[in-house]
């Protein structure tokens, strides 16, 4: 049972996100070649038509309640989404990032501005602890396992390889 | 009888003793910690063996891979990141359990079913070895099919009263795992002529960003920056022998269903621990307490996934063929020194393989020591503040994605998973059958395509077989009696409530 505003609106992007995607399994080839009759596009098809039904189940089920009289919660931004969607938009910035900056130096930075924003305020754990986990992991990662980090690319990637 | 008399005397030497207590100790870090897994482990130590005996080496190397079955469970019960693929299913409860301030019994439970379902499947495995690897060999893509649905419909005992929500998430993880290149025809699903999703979802990322980055980024709303779990000193506390023995029906079980699938090639630990989370959720009289942070909700899959570790070894050693990727990296060890796994060796090297046996149940011993040490290591970090271990678990969280492929697009799925997760849980949606039927999701489509291709598209043939119709009819009942129950008891009934 859908309980809000926000919910529906997940409901929708998840259901026009199946649609979508099933009208891309009718571009799927090969449903009578190599694959036999059971082509490429028989199993996800199944899949996407029972999302389908299942979203426009409990949408339906929502407005119908909500025309009954129940209200639904609605969907506001607060300071806390604003925290979430600053938590996304760093964390985006990281990925980003990384190819390019390489491991080293992005994580610290990321870490610091991470930690901030869930309030610690102590600098010294904060410099100390992204600092020591940056190196740690560079250590125990590219020197102990041969496990390769992104090293970035040009000035960064020479920067990258004074480390590993 | 002299044979094994032959091989205690080889195995109770100081160095081969040193050897396993390594080996073990090895693979509990390594295991424990996001990105690094017993398979890399064993990989990286194989040239250290060469110069070794051959029983020092291969001692070696199986009890690194025993340690690594168990270490995944630390970090997936303390931090909520599966350490190793193998401790996925642990989080379910083992996190749930450390939020109530039980993170000490959480880890002593995995411990010693670890243990426990270690030993069960070395007894299985040094007991009825070539007869089981015989059975193994007539599992056909209908039972395959039959075993991945079977563990599918735990979605319907999850669901309760939001079952419609437990479906749709299901059917999402099963959407997931279509994504990519098809393994029978090479047609390109869902990549949208790029190179980033050609391989695939890989489920490790999705399932530390469904857990570990939904977490943070709901930990990020909160105003207050101190963690909310129990910041007390966590030290692992072993289970009383009453305790263990209210679930021995459940340890037995699982330690079964454990070892018959890690016999099965290509199916591993990790399948092993879901079919055992789920079996444990069928059998149980309080299935609506799963997923809450109960004991039998670790118990389940931690025994499953350590007795899938000693069932991988039995195609190996009597057959030649691995059960799972650490023992095709095992081979590797045999081959080394000169030896081919198969049925030969027990003629050619029998003090070997029995001494191999030995080392075996001794690493599951060790591994209790072993454990208890690298849990009481980590068990520290929880004493840090949130502000300090969230980005901390971010970055080891991406860096154990990025390991898995040394591929940054597993970095992205990772995050997609984690905001997916995030809207998952602040909207009630469980997360476990996603990742169920992602893990799932390709043995289940692939086994149906190509057993009805086998069949020649007769539905009835492909249904009616002896052992694949009776798992997929005892599937079937349990499903309509999950959806029974829960209907007429109408119980609250869903996984991340």
């Amino acid at each position: 049972m859908i309980k809000s505003k926000g919910e529906l609106f997940f409901l929708l992007f998840i259901l026009l996100g199946a649609v979508f995607l099933f009208w891309e399994t009718l571009k799927f080839g090969g449903g009578q070649g190599v694959g036999g009759r059971l082509g490429p596009s028989f199993w996800p098809q199944i899949v996407l038509a029972g999302i389908i039904i299942i979203c426009a189940g409990l949408m339906v089920q929502y407005l119908i309640k909500t025309e009954k009289g129940a209200e639904g919660k609605k969907a506001t931004l607060d300071l806390r989404q604003l925290r979430f969607l600053i938590a996304v938009a760093l964390i985006v910035g990281y990925l980003v990032l990384l190819p390019f900056l390489g491991f080293i130096i992005t994580t610290p930075v990321f870490m610091v501005a991470f930690m901030y924003l869930l309030g610690e305020q102590s600098a010294a754990w904060i410099l100390g602890v992204s600092l020591g986990m940056t190196a740690v992991i560079v250590v125990l990662f590219t020197k102990v396992m041969y496990v390769p980090l992104p090293r970035g690319r040009g000035m960064f990637l020479q920067f990258s390889q004074i480390f590993y | 009888m002299d044979i094994w008399l032959s091989a205690l005397q080889a195995v109770f030497t100081p160095t081969m003793l040193f050897f396993i207590m390594l080996g073990v100790t090895l693979g509990v870090t390594l295991g424990s910690i996001p990105g690094l897994n017993s398979t890399m482990g064993t990989a990286l130590l194989i040239p250290f063996t060469f110069a070794m005996e051959p029983a020092h080496g291969l001692a070696l190397l199986t009890a690194v891979y025993c340690g690594g079955t168990y270490g995944g469970s630390i970090s997936a019960i303390l931090f909520n990141v599966p350490g190793a693929p193998e401790a996925s299913a642990t989080v379910f409860d083992g996190y749930e359990m450390a939020k109530k301030g039980k993170a000490a019994e959480a880890l002593g439970y995995a411990i010693i079913c670890s243990c426990l379902g270690g030993l069960f499947s070395v007894l299985v495995m040094n007991l009825v070895s070539p007869q089981l690897a015989k059975v193994g060999l007539t599992f056909s893509q209908p039972e395959y099919f039959a075993l991945a649905v079977a563990a599918l419909t735990l979605i319907a005992s999850l669901g309760g009263g939001g079952m419609a929500k437990a479906f749709l998430a299901g059917l999402i993880g099963l959407l997931a795992a279509t994504v990519g290149m098809d393994e029978m025809t090479a047609q390109q699903r869902f990549t949208f002529g790029g190179k980033a999703l050609l391989g695939g979802i890989n489920f490790i990322p999705a399932i530390i960003g469904a857990f570990a980055v939904g977490e943070i980024l709901a930990r990020v709303e909160e105003t207050k920056s101190r963690a909310d779990i129990i910041l007390t000193k966590v030290s692992t506390k072993l289970p009383r022998i009453r305790d263990i023995m209210k679930m021995k029906w459940l340890l037995l079980r699982s330690g079964v269903i454990g070892t018959a699938i890690g016999i099965l090639p290509g199916v591993g630990a990790t399948t092993a621990a879901f079919i055992g989370y789920s079996e444990a959720v069928r059998w149980s009289k309080t299935p609506e307490k799963f997923g809450t942070g109960i004991p039998e909700g670790i118990a389940g899959p931690e025994t499953a996934n350590n007795a899938a570790a000693g069932g991988a070894m039995v195609p190996l050693l009597t057959l030649g063929i691995p059960g799972s990727a650490t023992t095709a990296v095992i081979i590797g060890g045999f081959l080394v020194h000169g030896l081919q796994p198969g049925p030969m060796l027990f003629f050619n090297q029998p003090k070997l393989m029995y001494s191999i046996f030995i080392a075996m149940y001794l690493a599951n011993i060790f591994m209790l020591f072993a454990g208890l040490g690298v849990a009481k290591l980590f068990s520290h970090f929880r004493k840090v503040r949130y502000s300090i271990l969230g980005p901390c678990i971010f970055v080891l969280a991406a860096v154990g994605a990025f390991g898995i492929r040394n591929d940054t697009n597993d970095l992205w799925i990772m995050f997609s998973c984690g905001v997916l997760g995030y809207f998952m849980k602040k909207y009630k949606y469980p997360i476990a059958p996603m990742i169920i039927g992602l893990v799932l999701g390709t043995l289940t489509e692939i086994s149906f395509r190509r057993g009805m291709t086998m069949a020649d598209y007769s539905l009835l043939e492909f249904l009616f077989r002896p052992i694949g119709g009776t798992i997929l009819l005892i599937a079937v009942l349990s499903f309509i009696y999950s959806i029974y129950r829960n209907l007429v008891r109408k119980a609250p009934i869903t996984l991340d409530e």
